[in-house]
């Protein structure tokens, strides 16, 4: 019978809702007893399944729900006070609730009755009086039954006759007739369910389908109308064109669900995990109604869920360590979601003990994920992103909350398969955060789009880092050789390369011509991919490729592009795993290591920038780690502080030092090259004539030549004396000057 | 009760098949198609159908036919045809060199595959029919879409290439 199975599955469905709602509730009222409202929404929700269970003539479900129906029941009326024996109970009878609804779903029936021990249990909770009093009851109203939102009298201890508005209309209309007190006061309270829908999210999904249909189909007759002469077209297809689009924003909308959802079991958990680890946490849910795609919600449940323990587990700490460190006994653990920038992040913050970078390196060097030579190249937060690598776990002993084997390396990986990307704050004694960024859907992804021989392929923004351009001249000297794998010297570290068209199969170019490095990564992997051609970025919608490619080694889908053509959606980390980068990868390092002093060294080369300060001298060198960016202004914003050059500078006053005089011709609309530097007073911008490229050099003999303020000395660079500039004694000179020798205090 | 069938015919290498027209949504020619690198041999690209991303079949690569020869005489503007079909719902393009019409036909007149067929190919042949005097094969499927020349990525071969 495929309406019972219909009206069974309706069941299944808000049973599930009401037991989450139950389950809120219990938690809060272990808190805050008195809470009338929690207490009548606890029992609205554990009647509203026990009356269904009638329907359906599940009985044993239904006497364990009856049993305890009667305990909130008793608590409404007030014979009764929460407490933690009975929320304990209650959340028992709840996990049982649920292991019934599972084998409902399963096998059709309920099976067994429920354990003895918890029957008892709760039946001793059962204060006497209650049972005989007939008690109000306020049955969930219905979208299908609207004529449902009404109120029953009837006493509790009526088995079996109870039923609710969860299922068709016969089922209300039996409900009305029994119904003489309709102007009942609790009912003005109706719930926000009066006015929505349930829909069938695969009919959704071909709902969207159709109105991709829709929008290419107005996008051709766009472009037909405009090369027409014909205005009526063009109103038309103008028309067309703002409904078409006001179409796929509402069906956008239909699909996103408040992120509440997902944190509605929060509650219970943080309970259970107070019960089990003694610590006491307060949680601060903010930005609940922050709204994103239900398949990303799915995709972040178990994640947010793993680090929300993790949070309690590790970073919470006992409350006498708390008290002792001058902190209320009770963790706060806050959770916030807020759009920004096109995407949603959630916020996981703790203000527990935060974590210990020293301990996670020594792990990670215990687990064999770094070697000791690169300790020290790792800034703090490099280091603490170990925490995300595979196999790493700080758990010092196993426990059931977390450390059962499945550490953030997965809880990364969730993240990163849904495009989202996962980011950690932590300081030591004050607490930790964790910071998911999540796409608003999973259908449209910003992707650049690359060249490779003749097709173009899309490639998704958020495994981009940057986009080396090499010139065909250069490809033979940038591009190396190292056993067997291509690698590209990047900024002084090697760079693992793919050549898209070898991996690919697709053939060779006549000739060498211009080639572009695509810096990407996957899983903390970084690695460079050659294509033909960069063209532009774009917001693509993503297509399945369906079911005779789904093993591919390379594609997460497809998108059509705006000429009506197919281009196949590059999945970044496939590629990585097919093209054996990682495993390439470690053999580089470990070679490097091998190699020791005698070779270059990784990591050690220094980077300079090449710049020629003014026109009368030669170049010069400062070192990149001294460069926080590079400015072009024009030279008509310069302006005068104390004689002195400055600019207006992000909201700041920039001044300006010049290496070299200025040259007299002046011309306003002429633009001037800023190297922007950081110092102890600020950032200070020096004025070049032209910057000529970024170098890499470890071996640069770097001599004295002559004494001149903030140079170092002259090495050779490139086959050019270079003058090596010594910024921290510039801007002393700079600062010196600038107070005509007098004490800054 | 034998109702009677309607088959869509078609050529490929110069010999005729046919499919059932129940599966058929449209046939379209010369269609663009979008190379896939890596692709199972018998996948020739993708298509945009109308929004939807369709995989196009070479039905030659499948059915282990001889590939077409490019004789100089012809123009080399030979017509691809697609013939879209509907396959456990999603869609896949077959590519013929002709389409030929749509027959009707009863079902007992469709026979078994003789026994002299050979080849590769003989699985995916769900029966033989003739249109006056012409044999037809009735092309099965579902087992020709689960054939690893449409199924089976370039990816493990090429996996022990690199090694």
């Amino acid at each position: 019978m495929p309406q019972n199975d219909k009206a069974l599955q309706s069941f299944l469905i808000e049973s599930d809702e009401n037991l989450a709602q139950l389950e809120q509730d219990i938690v809060a009222l272990e808190r805050a007893p008195d809470d009338s409202e929690c207490v009548a929404s606890a029992f609205r929700a554990i009647h509203t399944i026990k009356g269904t269970c009638g329907f359906f003539g599940f009985s044993h479900l239904e006497a364990l729900t009856h049993l305890m129906e009667d305990i909130l029941g008793a608590m409404r009326d007030g014979h009764l006070k929460m407490d933690l024996d009975i929320a304990a109970a209650l959340l028992d009878g709840v996990d049982e609730i649920r292991v019934f609804l599972k084998r409902i779903n399963n096998d059709g029936n309920d099976g067994d009755s429920a354990p003895d021990a918890l029957m008892a249990r709760l039946h001793e909770l059962v204060p006497e009086k209650s049972a005989d009093e007939p008690a109000v009851v306020i049955p969930e109203p219905e979208v299908e039954t609207s004529s449902a939102v009404t109120i029953s009298e009837e006493p509790v201890a009526e088995k079996g006759e109870t039923t609710t508005a969860a299922e068709a209309e016969t089922v209300a209309s039996d409900l009305e007739e029994k119904d003489d007190h309709p102007d009942n006061p609790s009912a003005a309270n109706p719930t926000p369910s009066d006015s929505t829908v349930r829909v069938d999210v695969v009919l959704l999904d071909k709902l969207m389908n159709v109105v991709g249909e829709l929008v290419l189909t107005r996008n051709q007759l766009l472009q037909h109308a405009a090369s027409q002469n014909d205005s009526q077209l063009v109103n038309l297809s103008q028309r067309l064109n703002l409904v078409t689009s006001e179409l796929q924003e509402g069906l956008m909308q239909t699909r996103m669900q408040p992120i509440r959802n997902a944190w509605a079991t929060y509650p219970r958990l943080l309970r259970d995990l107070e019960k089990k680890t003694g610590k006491k946490v307060t949680p601060i849910l903010k930005g609940g109604d922050t709204e994103l795609d239900r398949s990303l919600l799915e995709a972040i449940r178990d994640p947010l869920i793993h680090l929300v323990r993790n949070a309690v587990d590790h970073g919470i700490e006992s409350p006498e360590t708390r008290v002792a460190a001058g902190k209320p006994e009770a963790g706060t653990l806050t959770l916030s979601a807020y759009h920004e920038s096109g995407n949603v992040t959630v916020e996981i913050t703790d203000d527990g003990k935060g974590l210990d970078s020293k301990k996670i390196i020594a792990r990670a060097l215990a687990a064999g994920l770094l070697h000791p030579d690169q300790v020290d190249s790792l800034t703090e937060r490099e280091k603490i992103r170990y925490i995300f690598q595979p196999g790493f776990s700080t758990a010092e002993t196993v426990n059931d909350l977390s450390g059962r084997g499945v550490g953030l390396d997965v809880v990364r990986n969730n993240v990163e398969r849904i495009g989202g990307s996962i980011d950690i704050k932590s300081t030591p004694g004050k607490g930790t955060t964790f910071k998911l960024k999540i796409p608003l859907t999973l259908a449209i992804v910003p992707a650049l789009i690359v060249r490779c021989l003749h097709q173009r392929f899309a490639i998704p923004q958020v495994n981009l880092l940057e986009v080396v351009y090499v010139e065909a001249d250069k490809l033979e000297e940038d591009i190396q050789t190292v056993h067997d794998a291509l690698v590209y010297r990047l900024r002084g570290r090697l760079l693992p390369l793919v050549d898209m068209r070898s991996l690919m199969h697709m053939g060779t170019p006549e000739k060498q011509h211009d080639q572009f490095i695509l810096v990407l990564t996957a899983d903390q992997q970084e690695f460079g991919l050659l294509v033909d051609d960069v063209r532009d970025t774009e917001e693509i919608v993503v297509k399945p490729l369906g079911r005779l490619l789904k093993d591919n080694p390379c594609f997460a889908g497809a998108t059509i592009m705006g000429d009506g053509r197919v281009a196949l959606i590059l999945d970044v980390k496939s590629t990585a795993d097919f093209a054996g980068v990682t495993r390439q990868d470690r053999k580089l390092n470990q070679q490097a290591h091998m190699d020791d002093q005698s070779h270059q060294p990784i990591n050690v080369a220094e980077n300079f920038l090449l710049v020629r300060p003014n026109e009368q001298t030669g170049r010069s060198a400062i070192s990149l780690s001294k460069v926080s960016r590079l400015e072009e202004v024009s030279r008509d914003l310069i302006e005068y502080s104390a004689g002195r050059e400055v600019i207006q500078y992000r909201g700041k006053i920039l001044p300006l030092i010049r290496l070299g005089e200025d040259t007299d011709k002046h011309d306003d609309n002429e633009m001037i090259r800023i190297v922007v530097q950081p110092t102890e007073f600020g950032e200070v911008g020096l004025v070049v004539n032209d910057i000529i490229d970024i170098v890499s050099d470890d071996k640069a003999n770097i001599e004295k030549v002559a004494k001149s303020d903030g140079i170092l000395g002259a090495g050779i660079l490139q086959g050019h004396i270079t003058d090596f500039i010594d910024s921290d004694a510039l801007f002393n000179h700079y600062r010196d000057m600038n107070n005509g020798g007098r004490d800054e205090h | 009760m034998n109702t009677d069938q309607l088959l869509c015919t078609f050529t490929v290498a110069d010999k005729s098949y046919g499919v059932i027209v129940d599966n058929v949504q449209e046939v379209l020619a010369n269609h663009q198609i979008t190379d896939i690198p890596l692709a199972p041999p018998g996948v020739m690209g993708l298509m945009n159908i109308r929004g939807r991303i369709v995989p196009a079949i070479a039905l030659r690569k499948v059915l282990r036919l001889e590939e077409k020869v490019r004789s100089d005489d012809d123009d080399g503007e030979d017509n691809i045809f697609n013939i879209i079909i509907n396959h456990d719902g999603e869609q896949v393009g077959l590519m013929v060199d002709q389409i030929g019409d749509i027959i009707t036909i009863n079902p007992d007149d469709i026979e078994a595959p003789p026994e002299t067929l050979k080849g590769a190919a003989r699985r995916f042949m769900y029966g033989v029919f003739s249109v006056q005097g012409n044999l037809h094969l009735l092309l099965d499927l579902d087992t020709l879409l689960e054939d690893e020349m449409c199924t089976r990525s370039l990816s493990e071969n090429t996996r022990s290439v690199l090694q």
